[in-house]
């Protein structure tokens, strides 16, 4: 029988797994959001682009939080 | 205003392919009512983490514990970046799946998830008639339908699904056909 921790470590990697896919949704949301600012033009486009930005490096920064957590 | 489902005379706003002499008269959006089911999905998933993580930390086997405290905080922090995520990828649909109206053409802009794009226009003068209904409960309490334009060209329709009162959106299209055909018949 596999020690508790083990297991537990393997349900925290799988986790890490959902956040390095989670970096690839981020990023093609940022991409659709440049996509989409492209085809109609808002006075709110920068914001848009802004927060999808900070929404796709946030990504990043909680999947390195997590490596170092674990 | 902005972020309105009816924007009459839209300030700063075009869109790609867009003449010289274009003016965007209207952009409309699905109806606000639209959005309430992802806006509750998201209340949820917002409160799921003030349940969910005390029980989280208290999994002990064999009286030790399963998940690091640290470990815990960080999923936390990364369900919370994904509900976000999940906000605001619907907003933008929501936002950027518009019908506007210019003073030559009417364009059609669907995004669906991620990797759906799709743009129809036609020049106003091509627009043969337009189509309004409300179905269901919810759309009769609410005023909100659907509205159909049927193009002389190629025979295509453009839909506008869940519009806020469907029936001036009909009206207000036919209104600037007309314009348009009567201006074109003069000329």
């Amino acid at each position: 029988m596999l020690p508790i921790k083990t297991v537990g470590i393997a349900i925290e990697i799988v986790g890490i797994f959902f956040m390095a896919m989670y970096i690839v949704f981020a990023f093609i949301l940022m991409r659709q959001v440049r996509l989409m600012n492209d085809s109609l033009s808002t006075p709110v486009k920068h914001v848009f682009s802004l927060v999808a930005l900070i929404h796709f490096l946030a990504s990043l920064l909680i999947f390195s939080l997590a490596i170092l957590a674990i | 205003m902005v972020f309105s489902s009816f924007i009459a005379d839209p300030q700063r706003t075009s869109y790609d392919g867009a003449d010289a002499d274009e003016n965007v008269k209207y952009v409309l959006r699905r109806s606000k009512i639209t959005n309430i089911p992802w806006l509750i999905a998201t209340v949820i998933m917002i409160a799921l983490p003030v349940f969910g993580v005390p029980y989280i930390l208290g999994i002990k086997f064999s009286g030790e514990i399963v998940f690091k405290e640290n470990y815990v905080f960080v999923a936390t922090l990364f369900w919370y970046l994904a509900t976000f995520g999940f906000f605001f990828q619907k907003f933008v649909n929501w936002f950027f799946n518009v019908l506007v109206i210019t003073n030559k053409k009417l364009v059609d802009m669907d995004f669906i998830g991620l990797a759906y794009k799709n743009i129809s226009e036609t020049m106003l003068y091509n627009i043969e008639d337009v189509t309004s209904n409300i179905t269901g409960i919810v759309g009769t309490i609410f005023n909100v339908g659907d509205v159909f334009i049927q193009t002389a060209a190629e025979m295509r329709e453009f839909e506008f699904i869940g519009a806020d009162d469907p029936s001036k959106v009909r009206d207000l299209i036919i209104d600037l056909v007309e314009k348009t055909k009567g201006h074109n018949a003069t000329h």
